[in-house]
């Protein structure tokens, strides 16, 4: 061995533990960088040629360049993740729907069904009182456009979750796109490269792949290319250098609202996420939204349909000379049962009264009209009552108009109002109901009753001082409704919030949970991938010292040249 | 929370930033939350922090709401309930003042003069009471039923007409659960205890479209909807009437389901009767009618039963009742017909009140309440009747016939068999003496005489008489007179070349007392009215005292002084109900006062912040979140870089 080879062994140690110092350095310049992985050098001995005394050494050299990742925590995390956002977005949700209910707050729907039914049990002791009936209405209106707005505020959050699911789906669609052109940046750099990885390449996908994952729950399958193959589900989302793509689809549920879905874009399939974002907002959606939605129209439609019906059967301070339903058949035809004819509140067999008072004598006259609706021989059509009130009502004409509406009109000096109704029929053709509209969307108060309180029909009598019907309609706050399932409109009502209070209760524990097993995973990536200043500063330390020992063993060898070469002068 | 490290081999820059920050984070959301806490006041900033709490909050709530409504309707009630004792106790007074002037005037001592000067102070009275009747209280007639708007009494021809309505005003005293509150002055003054009429409890006729709910039905247990099972030899079927309204309902469901089954059974109404039904069976089975499980339909609608091979099976009475949509040919088997009409006397007021073209029963009442002579005509409340009441008090009121029938067939004649004889002249009766009371005389000349000792009602009179003519060998018989309000003898023989007449006989006022002592045709005896009915009450004992002093008649303000006595008692009573029911409306207020107490007691404890625990939770989060600032600043900074070179 001669010194040109010792020179040599100097020179590999300076240039081996440069390219150390360099690892520090990048390290350290990356301390803060988020999903960056530490990396370490490698450092190897270079064999040399063997002597009779052994074996001597030609120095050093950086044998490679490890990334400090733990490939199955970093895929846990993903997991971990996504049902974080998934919980995340479906807690957000829920936080949102919370806030629109706001059960707690001073005008929370509760509150105003409350004070709704506090006036009416005012008005059963002063029916003949206007300024009750006045207070009555104003309550019915603050009511029923609370219902609406709280309609309107759930359907807000459907279309911003419909708007989020798109903005998420064409993220992720990105994202596929980034993980596909990394694959090909990566299998490029690392073909040929005897083993060494493509490491910041390597760490930018590890990034883009993990708010992929975020987005949405991914299957990733590395290949021995260095490539990653992408799946959602069974679906593959990437293979090597192509992305499938995403992309969003439109369907109008059986409520008429419109639904976004996830689609892959190659073949316009449907994508199922498991978890992620896009699932928590599509769960929240469909379940959360959707579930109070329909309560909401529950509880709207149970007190609009029972509160009419008891409402219909009773009478004002004043009769009508000429009403017109607020409520319309396609077909007057039809049996009034038939389901899908255009009537929201379906009548029953049974009958009500019309009672005809005589504005000259004072005198009234009550006729019975039935309602047949057994199924049994003829049923009853709105042309057959309309028949039948015309036949036998005396001083009273039914017509039905073309628009499916039923018109009662009184002879000259004649005023009509009804009594007891068994049927339904008077609340499901709007005749006398206090309420208008199907659902909550629309709830409102008639407006015969808000232009007119004293058509409020607090009575079941002529008399003035009668609030027994307003009796009536105070108690149904606390009687058990078979459209609610049983329970009184209260009972629905503290129902239907503790549900919302339950979700999102629920929504926030498996949130802290996903959080809570994150932060593990989290902190385990870090322990392993993260850079500790510490030990950079140690490294440093020790390449340092390293390269400033070979830089005076090449001081030391040049000097043995020097004197060697003095030798020769 | 903080965050799970577990047993780490290496802590990086990263790791520690994330720690600090996480910890951080927590610690102001912590001390954030305890803030809102305490300057909310309450426990829970949202439902879903404690769903569970808040269900119980909002179920507390509501019911709280509930409580108050009935502590404002018991309020309600209860000033009502105070205005009309306070009301009740000023009638007491006046009643005492008129009773001790009955008292003092009774004596044979008192001049007419004083008497005439006493009347005057009967109708200071009468005013006095007819203006706590027409009270006001809020700017309503306190006992003006729920016609709050009218004055209940008003003047009819100098007489006070009680015009008001006399129905209840109630409030939601409870969950679900309404109470009557008021006292109509009907009620207090003793104004319709009593009623004429009601006298032809109809046998009311099946309507196939009418209600179920008018029928009493066989077991005067209503019509309770549910199942039932026939049996027709071998074939069964079961019959569901569950939401039937009308008897046709019933019909049709029945002889459907027979129909599909294949049996030759049919349900309708008896033609024999009209008032029950009649499985008809049209094959030659033995048939068996029963309810299913607890149902009681089949019992209910009188066809629980059996009947053997071939042969019918045939209900019981359903019990309709009058509604007021009643058709009149439904009042009776064959119908009713009033082609004449009735005539209604009213001291000097009188009318005739027609039925042409009536068709329901509520035609009539109309009719009868439209005459304009104080009386009001209504459905009985057993519903098989029409009673009349008059609404005139201290005056007479007598209804009969206009030359037909129409007012007895309608039961509502002012002499009815059933009346007791006690209310015939003016409630003084009649006075038999021992042996024969009067001599009738028919126009054949054959005599026979009468003891009334043993007669009660009028009934009473009428077979007595019309016995004591049978064994006489008389056609003469006795009936209620064409008028209303008396009798009649009519010939229902061959009549004779004299007339009918009656004279007493020992000296009886019998006689004179029935109205019948006098001279008729040869074929009738039309007796004079001498069972006006009168309304029982205050106004009519002061009027009657009051007229009696005038009179200077002192048996008959004896008489009305005792009625007078009687009646105090009757407002005492009405006094007692009223001040019972404000003691049952004052102890449910302070009940439901206590609960409303009790209730926001535990919403408190449930959803007020308990000050004491918010605020050290605050400090102990404020400690953490500056401990987490502190620790965090100082670990961050660390580094070995410090102390090399």
């Amino acid at each position: 061995m001669g010194l040109t080879s010792a020179l040599g062994i100097g020179r590999t140690a300076l240039a081996a533990y440069q390219a150390a110092l360099q690892v520090v350095g990048n390290n350290i310049a990356n301390v803060a960088t988020p999903g960056y992985t530490r990396n370490t050098a490698d450092l190897g001995a270079i064999a040399g040629a063997n002597f009779r005394a052994g074996q001597l050494g030609n120095g050093v050299r950086l044998v490679g360049i490890r990334r400090g990742v733990s490939e199955s925590i970093n895929a846990r995390l993903r997991d971990a993740s996504s049902d974080l956002l998934s919980a995340s977005s479906e807690q957000a949700t829920l936080d949102r729907l919370e806030g629109i209910f706001n059960p707690l707050g001073d005008t929370n729907l509760g509150t105003l069904m409350s004070q709704f039914f506090k006036s009416l049990s005012d008005l059963q002791n002063n029916p003949e009182n206007f300024a009750t009936r006045g207070i009555v209405v104003n309550n019915a209106q603050y009511l029923t456009q609370r219902i609406r707005d709280i309609h309107q505020d759930i359907l807000g959050v459907h279309a911003d979750l419909n708007a989020e699911i798109t903005s998420a789906v064409a993220r992720a669609d990105d994202l596929a796109t980034q993980v596909a052109d990394l694959n090909t940046r990566i299998t490029t750099a690392e073909a040929g490269s005897g083993g060494a990885q493509a490491s910041s390449l390597r760490d930018q996908r590890d990034q883009v792949l993990a708010e992929l994952s975020e987005i949405l729950s991914v299957t990733i399958r590395e290949q021995p290319s260095g490539a990653v193959n992408v799946y959602v589900g069974n679906e593959s989302l990437v293979q090597f250098g192509q992305s499938f793509g995403l992309t969003t689809g439109s369907e109008i549920d059986s409520d008429g609202l419109s639904r976004v879905s996830v689609r892959l874009a190659i073949n316009d399939g449907p994508v199922t996420p498991s978890s992620g974002q896009i699932e928590g907002l599509i769960t929240a959606r469909d379940s959360h939204i959707a579930s109070q939605l329909s309560r909401l129209d529950t509880l709207a439609t149970g007190l609009m349909g029972e509160f009419n019906k008891i409402h219909a059967g009773g009478k004002g301070l004043k009769g009508f000379s000429d009403l017109i339903g607020v409520s319309a058949v396609l077909d007057p035809t039809l049996p009034l049962s038939q389901a899908d004819n255009g009537i929201a509140f379906l009548p029953k067999t049974g009958s009500f009264f019309i009672d005809v008072k005589d504005a000259a004598t004072g005198t009234t006259i009550r006729t019975q009209v039935n309602i047949d609706l057994d199924g049994i021989g003829t049923d009853s059509t709105l042309n057959s009552v309309a028949a039948d009130i015309t036949a036998n009502v005396p001083n009273v004409t039914a017509t039905v108009l073309a628009d499916g509406r039923l018109q009662i009109t009184a002879a000259s000096g004649y005023e009509f109002s009804f009594a007891d109704d068994t049927s339904g029929f008077l609340a499901a053709m709007g005749l006398n109901t206090f309420f208008t509209g199907e659902s909550s969307l629309d709830i409102n108060i008639n407006p015969l009753i808000a232009g007119d309180p004293l058509l409020l029909a607090a009575a079941k009598s002529d008399v003035e001082g009668d609030g027994t019907n307003a009796t009536d309609m105070a108690s149904l706050q606390d009687q058990a409704v078979v459209s609610f399932g049983g329970v009184s409109l209260n009972e629905y009502y503290t129902t239907a919030m503790a549900d919302v209070a339950v979700r999102l209760s629920g929504a926030r524990t498996a949130y802290e949970a996903s959080s809570v097993i994150f932060d593990s995973l989290t902190v385990q990536r870090e322990s392993i991938s993260g850079v500790n200043l510490d030990e950079e500063a140690v490294a440093m330390i020790s390449y340092q010292r390293a390269y400033e020992g070979a830089a005076r063993y090449m001081s030391v060898v040049d000097e043995m040249l020097q004197t060697l070469l003095s030798l020769v002068r | 929370m903080a965050l799970s490290v577990g047993n780490l081999s290496r802590v990086s820059h990263s790791l520690r930033t994330y720690a600090a920050l996480s910890q951080l984070q927590r610690n102001a959301r912590q001390v954030f939350q305890q803030e809102q806490r305490i300057s909310s006041g309450r426990r829970l900033l949202s439902v879903s922090e404690d769903p569970v709490m808040a269900e119980k909050i909002a179920r507390l709530s509501q019911s709280r709401e509930t409580q108050q409504q009935i502590l404002a309707n018991l309020q309600h009630a209860d000033n009502h309930l105070a205005a009309a004792d306070s009301a009740i106790t000023e009638i007491s007074d006046l009643l005492i003042d008129a009773a001790r002037i009955a008292s003092e005037e009774a004596g044979s001592f008192q001049s007419a003069e004083e008497r005439a000067s006493q009347a005057l102070v009967i109708d200071s009275i009468i005013d006095q009471l007819m203006n706590v009747g027409n009270r006001q209280f809020q700017g309503l007639y306190l006992f003006g039923g729920r016609d709050v708007r009218d004055a209940p009494l008003n003047s009819l021809l100098g007489r006070v007409s009680a015009v008001g309505d006399v129905g209840s005003r109630t409030t939601l005293v409870d969950s679900g659960f309404a109470q009557a509150y008021n006292v109509t002055a009907a009620q207090m003054l003793g104004l319709s205890e009593t009623v004429s009429g009601g006298y032809a409890n109809f046998d009311v006729q099946l309507a196939a479209d009418g209600r179920l709910s008018e029928l009493d039905g066989a077991t005067n247990a209503g019509i309770r909807l549910g199942r039932i099972s026939v049996t027709d030899g071998a074939i069964n079927f079961e019959v569901d009437f569950t939401g039937a309204e009308t008897l046709t309902d019933v019909i049709a469901r029945f002889n459907n389901e027979a129909l599909g089954a294949g049996s030759l059974l049919t349900l309708g109404i008896n033609p024999a009767d009209g008032t029950t039904l009649r499985v008809t069976n049209g094959g030659p089975n033995a048939i068996q009618i029963d309810d299913i499980a607890q149902g009681a339909i089949a019992a209910d609608l009188g066809i629980k039963k059996s009947a053997g091979a071939g042969l019918n099976i045939d209900g019981d009475n359903l019990n309709r009742r009058i509604t007021l949509t009643t058709d009149i040919s439904d009042l009776s088997p064959g119908g009713i017909i009033l082609p004449n009409g009735v005539v209604i006397t009213s001291g000097q007021l009188s009318a005739t009140v027609t039925f042409t073209g009536a068709t329901t029963v509520q035609d009539i009442l109309n009719r009868l309440n439209a005459s304009g002579v104080g009386v009001r005509a209504t459905i009985n409340a057993d519903g098989d009747a029409i009673e009349i009441e008059n609404l005139v008090a201290g005056t007479p009121l007598v209804i009969g016939e206009n030359g037909g029938s129409d007012a007895e067939t309608l039961g509502i004649k002012t002499l009815d068999s059933s009346v007791s004889l006690s209310r015939l002249n003016g409630y003084r009766g009649i006075h038999p003496v021992s042996g024969n009371d009067f001599r009738v005389t028919d126009s054949n000349s054959i005599s026979f005489e009468v003891d009334l000792s043993n007669a009660t009602t009028v009934g009473g009179v009428i077979s007595t008489i019309n016995a004591a003519a049978t064994a006489a060998g008389s056609g003469v018989r006795a009936q209620t007179s064409d008028g209303g309000a008396g009798f009649r003898l009519v010939e229902t023989g061959a009549p004779g070349a004299g007339s009918i007449s009656v004279d007493a006989v020992n000296l009886s006022p019998v006689a004179e007392e029935l109205g019948i002592r006098k001279t008729g045709s040869a074929t009738f005896l039309e007796g004079d009215n001498v069972g006006h009915f009168y309304q029982t009450g205050l106004f009519s004992a002061l009027y009657r005292l009051r007229d009696a002093l005038a009179a200077d008649d002192s048996s008959e303000i004896t008489e009305a002084g005792s009625q007078i006595n009687a009646l105090q008692e009757s407002v005492v009573a009405v006094q007692g109900q009223v001040g019972s029911r404000s003691q049952a409306v004052r102890a449910r207020y302070e009940q439901t006062q206590s609960a409303v107490e009790s209730t926001e007691i535990l919403l408190s404890g449930m959803q007020d912040v308990d000050y004491t625990e918010a605020v050290t939770k605050f400090q102990q989060a404020q400690t953490a979140l500056q401990a987490s600032l502190l620790t965090g600043s100082q670990t961050l900074n660390l580094s070995l870089l410090d102390f090399l070179y």
